[in-house]
């Protein structure tokens, strides 16, 4: 995972080895505690589907799944990520494509795409926990996830349309 | 590469679109390359077997590689300029492979501003591909033995009905590349009724790389040996740092080295704005030690600027005799007809533009060339600042265009780019420059 890229000095071998699971694969992370899970998934493991937008969890596009919950990884600690399994848009899906993202190219969902993966993240965990979801808890959930391009309409639209294919 | 001529937004505007569209009509063809000539970048079309245009190339396979020379920031010209292109081609759209031009002016503006690509290029992309599909039917129809005139396209092939014959445009490929290219008159463009793609919905190229994680957005390119920089700019316009600490942040774990960036020479236009970069291992371990700075500032002569005395002047400004451009009846005699009059002052602060991709580029300065990946509207003004700034000549600059996470405009000027090219030469190894939300806020241009 390490190249010269990342020189292992870089993380301070005094803090304690922190043990986590990505998409499936156990890591351990020896750096700083305080580093947020996003910098870790997108510079250290090189996981880049996981966007930075705000840094301070006000936009979403950091969404990830930790033990299975929509989680802003720009504002969740890798200490508070240690023991955890944290699933990223890389592996939502083991075999080609979620229902999801089938529904979001059916609908044709993205214009600049950058915020899609975490609405995308936020709106798999929804699913997973509420089937047949509602407007209304279509709305509450996907709140947090901005796209500056506007594209609300289309997003309930496929998330309509996913559910409805996975049940 | 003369007659080719960068068409800058004020001459485009002040020349309006016929006058636009004709420069870059001008744009048509590039010599293909003889062996051993090198441009600092070829495309995969450059190097096709057939090339009748900087836009677009044919493999004697049927690949179409199709140059798409425009920013994608979520408009889909990166896919609808090629699409124009493969409609008049008459080319099987699973078989066009799109390539992102670097930039360089042979390809005509592309400053990507302004939601004119395919006002601007429409027509240009409509004579590439005719201009292909001109070459494909003579080389069918010299191998035939029959009138061209008797000849026509359909999906990726050239077919002779009375005959019964087909030949695909990959057998074509390498016949047609003897022919000569066609001038403009002889072309004939499709009607139409005939188009395939136009106008039909064709989605995004790159949509499962949108869905899935996979496109490459300026955040997430990324060179082997890279570093990560953090610069904290002058809070003020024109200042200039005092002092700062340069023990404290090497402390913070993965911190690497503290870089100070010039002050740019007035007026700034888009030179970086000077301050202090933090070069870190990672963007967080930047982010963490920039915080550690403690920068005294010398604000500069714009210490003094006070927006409420600005906004007081542009209220006052908009209330002075203005030069009318546009009169249309006769505003007076309808006023003095009587009647409810409402006065009011609409005023708006500096807007930021906040893509949802905050600014950020990667820079290899490295053998007095300077290589760029950036999510930029316009890697031709990246050529001529980065040029500026490190001395070097427009043509070392090699500026690829990555996805856009947005753009707005704000990404058309060139500031953030050369900033990674300033640092990448004063490090000697690629930096990538990543802004935070709040720099992204806080340095940003008026929008007016």
């Amino acid at each position: 995972m390490f190249d010269e890229a990342y020189p292992v000095h870089a993380f301070v071998a005094s803090n304690a080895t922190i043990q986590l699971t990505v998409n499936g694969e156990k890591q351990s992370f020896s750096g700083e505690p305080e580093m947020p899970l996003l910098w870790y998934l997108r510079d250290i493991l090189r996981l880049t589907g996981a966007k930075f937008g705000c840094g301070i969890g006000l936009c979403g596009a950091c969404t990830v799944h930790v033990d299975g919950q929509a989680t802003r990884s720009c504002v969740t600690t890798m200490k508070n990520a240690a023991g955890k399994e944290v699933t990223t848009v890389e592996g939502l899906e083991k075999n080609g494509l979620h229902p999801l993202q089938k529904a979001w190219m059916q609908i044709n969902v993205p214009q600049c795409g950058y915020c899609q993966v975490g609405q995308i993240m936020q709106a798999a965990a929804l699913l997973s926990s509420k089937k047949k979801p509602t407007d209304q808890d279509i709305d509450e959930a996907m709140a947090g996830n901005i796209c500056r391009c506007g594209t609300y309409n289309r997003i309930r639209a496929a998330i309509k349309s996913a559910a409805g294919e996975m049940s | 590469m003369s007659g080719i001529e960068n068409v800058s937004r004020r001459r485009f505007l002040k020349g309006g679109i016929i006058a636009a569209g004709a420069l870059v009509l001008g744009v048509r063809y590039y010599p293909k390359l003889s062996s051993g000539d090198k441009l600092p970048h070829d495309t995969n079309a450059d190097r096709a077997t057939l090339h009748p245009s900087v836009y677009l190339g044919i493999d004697p396979d049927g690949t179409v590689w199709i140059v798409a020379h425009r920013s994608e920031m979520g408009t889909t010209s990166r896919t609808t300029l090629p699409l124009v292109v493969a409609d008049e081609l008459d080319a099987d759209w699973k078989r066009v492979k799109i390539e992102q031009a670097i930039g360089d002016q042979r390809y005509g503006e592309q400053n990507t501003d302004g939601s004119h690509s395919i006002r601007g290029f429409y027509n240009a992309m409509r004579e590439a591909g005719a201009t292909a599909r001109f070459m494909m039917i003579q080389s069918a129809a010299k191998q035939w033995g029959v009138p061209a005139a008797e000849c026509e396209t359909d999906l990726h092939v050239v077919v002779h009905r009375s005959t019964n014959r087909r030949a695909g445009y990959g057998e074509l490929a390498t016949a047609a590349a003897k022919l000569p290219i066609p001038k403009r008159e002889e072309l004939k463009l499709k009607p139409k009724s005939a188009w395939r793609y136009i106008g039909k919905g064709e989605v995004s190229y790159d949509l499962e790389a949108l869905v899935t994680g996979k496109a490459i957005y300026g955040m997430d390119a990324r060179l082997d040996g890279m570093v990560y920089a953090s610069v904290e700019r002058p809070p003020v316009l024109g200042g200039k740092v005092k002092s700062y600490d340069d023990k404290e942040p090497l402390k913070v774990a993965g911190v690497r080295q503290i870089v100070p960036i010039d002050p740019f020479h007035p007026p700034p236009a888009f030179q970086p704005l000077g301050g202090i970069a933090v070069i870190a291992d990672n963007t967080w371990a930047a982010f963490q030690g920039r915080k550690k700075l403690n920068i005294s500032w010398d604000n500069g002569p714009n210490e003094t600027y006070n927006s409420d005395a600005y906004k007081n002047e542009l209220r006052a400004t908009s209330h002075n005799p203005c030069k009318a451009v546009r009169n249309v009846g006769d505003a007076d005699a309808v006023f003095a007809k009587g009647g409810k009059v409402h006065e009011a002052d609409y005023y708006v602060p500096f807007l930021a533009h906040a893509a949802m991709e905050p600014l950020v580029a990667l820079a290899e300065f490295k053998n007095g060339k300077a290589t760029l990946w950036a999510p930029t509207q316009n890697p031709q003004a990246v050529q001529d600042i980065v040029s500026k700034e490190l001395g070097i000549s427009k043509e070392d600059v090699i500026c690829h265009v990555t996805l856009l996470g947005g753009g707005f405009g704000r990404k058309s000027k060139p500031d953030y780019v050369a900033e990674a090219a300033v640092l990448s030469k004063k490090m000697g190894q690629p930096v990538k420059v990543v802004w935070t939300r709040e720099d992204d806020i806080k340095f940003d241009y008026c929008v007016c």
